[in-house]
């Protein structure tokens, strides 16, 4: 791995975990359900490095939070938080990197909170919700009342900052010598 | 607001937890999180519980931290407890208006809570016993036999490091743009859900990019310093498997045997 992206990777990861610290909780949703931007270093990554960077930006989020004990939902939390950040970068990455349009950029943010959804909602029904020991008759409800619209909203909100976020600080991940002109100028 | 983080979790001691090696701690919680799920029954919950709270008194470390960690989690708790107290059907125990307490509820209801509140206490053990740095270590020596399949054990090992270091430096300048923006009349605190992700904007714009030159600098450092990744790089502090380590290895697999005979005999 280039040094460069080493270390851009283990400044955004780094970034991530302190966006996490800024949560709020939502009108309607239950309180373990908080809002927080915490994905959007992983997707600038996903855009602007690989599909790939995004989701190591995702893991070592989620494995600094570990580390330092910022992690009030404990392992399982982690792991669904890493889950829904990989897909979303995954997706958003591999379709944006082939034609790198703002149309596409669009199209890439739509399928990913899509595609983060609907994994969130089978991990949560196959074996997240059952690790927290909720009873199976009533994870249904859960699911319906919370989880979707939560990541359905979490993604769609996190999406539109990413790409408006993504339009003002792309010029960095040009090509080092013009990105250098354009830094000298702001 | 951002002064109140506190940043990893580490109490410095010299208990027998405290000595282990970090490999061993990581290895041994995996294990112990194996043997939580695999009990299902009171004779294997309460030795869990046992087993747990003669961990805690062994890291010499004061309940309170243990609490704080179990405290965050209160909600989800008296979820999972709630739901099963109501939601399981068996024995009518009592009745309040169209809900019914079971005999059954109550059981696995209590099962449930101990279940999750172990689950976060032995994080806590993990993290209070041992400095974010030794994990590190510990995790990438871990994930050195998964190099071939392609883990990037030493590259993370070194992203993990340097995010750490450079947490507060991140948060010191989120703290500093935050106020200049403040003083340019931007508003986080108030508004909705909309109004406060766009007023984020102004403020991660040059944290971005801040992030980002510091990574450049860095980056340039370490090529002058002519790092190369892992290969053939020495430690200053090596890790070192003691008679301790193998004594916790084996008292926990041992655990988990006792777990699986509790649920499979008993």
């Amino acid at each position: 791995m280039n040094i460069k992206i080493l270390t851009r990777l283990a400044l955004l990861s780094a970034f991530g975990l302190i966006l996490q610290m800024f949560d709020f909780p939502l009108p309607f949703f239950p309180e373990y359900l908080k809002y927080d931007a915490a994905e959007l270093p992983a997707l600038i990554a996903a855009f602007a490095i690989s599909p790939w960077a995004g989701v190591l930006v995702d893991f070592g989020k989620n494995l600094l939070s570990l580390l330092i004990g910022n992690a009030p939902s404990g392992l399982i939390g982690l792991t669904a938080n890493f889950i829904a950040g990989a897909t979303f970068s995954l997706v958003e990455g591999f379709i944006y990197a082939s034609n790198k349009t703002k149309l596409r950029a669009i199209v890439a943010i739509a399928a990913g909170v899509i595609s983060t959804t609907i994994t969130m909602a089978l991990c949560n029904y196959f074996f997240l919700l059952p690790l927290w020991g909720i009873p199976k008759n009533s994870i249904l409800p859960l699911m319906t009342a919370a989880i979707i619209p939560f990541n359905l909203f979490k993604g769609s909100v996190t999406g539109i900052i990413t790409f408006v976020l993504y339009k003002k600080v792309k010029f960095f991940f040009e090509p080092l010598s013009r990105s250098k002109e354009v830094y000298a100028e702001k | 607001m951002l002064k109140d983080i506190t940043i990893g979790q580490y109490i410095p001691g010299t208990s027998l937890i405290h000595r282990l090696d970090p490999r061993c701690k990581i290895l041994s919680v995996i294990i112990y999180m194996i043997a939580l799920f695999v009990v299902n029954d009171t004779v294997g919950y309460f030795s869990v519980l046992l087993f747990s709270l003669l961990i805690i008194l062994l890291t010499g470390i004061s309940p309170v931290y243990y609490f704080k960690g179990i405290k965050a989690l209160l909600i989800i708790i008296f979820l999972t407890v709630g739901l099963h107290f109501f939601m399981t059907p068996g024995t009518v125990v009592a009745e309040i208006g169209p809900l019914a307490i079971t005999q059954e509820g109550i059981k696995q209801g209590i099962f449930m809570g101990t279940r999750l509140i172990l689950l976060v206490t032995i994080t806590s053990v993990l993290t209070l016993t041992t400095t974010p740095i030794a994990l590190t270590d510990g995790i990438e020596l871990l994930l050195n036999p998964f190099k071939r399949i392609g883990v990037p054990a030493h590259e993370l090992a070194m992203m993990m490091t340097i995010a750490l270091r450079f947490i507060p430096t991140l948060v010191e300048e989120t703290d500093k743009i935050m106020k200049a923006q403040m003083a340019r009349g931007a508003d986080f605190e108030s508004g909705n859900i909309i109004q406060r992700a766009k007023a984020l904007i102004p403020l991660l714009v040059p944290l971005f990019l801040g992030a980002f030159r510091r990574a450049d600098d860095l980056a340039m450092a370490m090529e002058a310093r002519c790092y190369r990744g892992g290969e053939n790089r020495t430690r200053m502090k090596q890790l070192k498997y003691s008679s301790l380590d193998i004594i916790a290895m084996v008292v926990i697999v041992v655990f988990l045997g006792f777990s699986i005979y509790t649920r499979v005999v008993l």
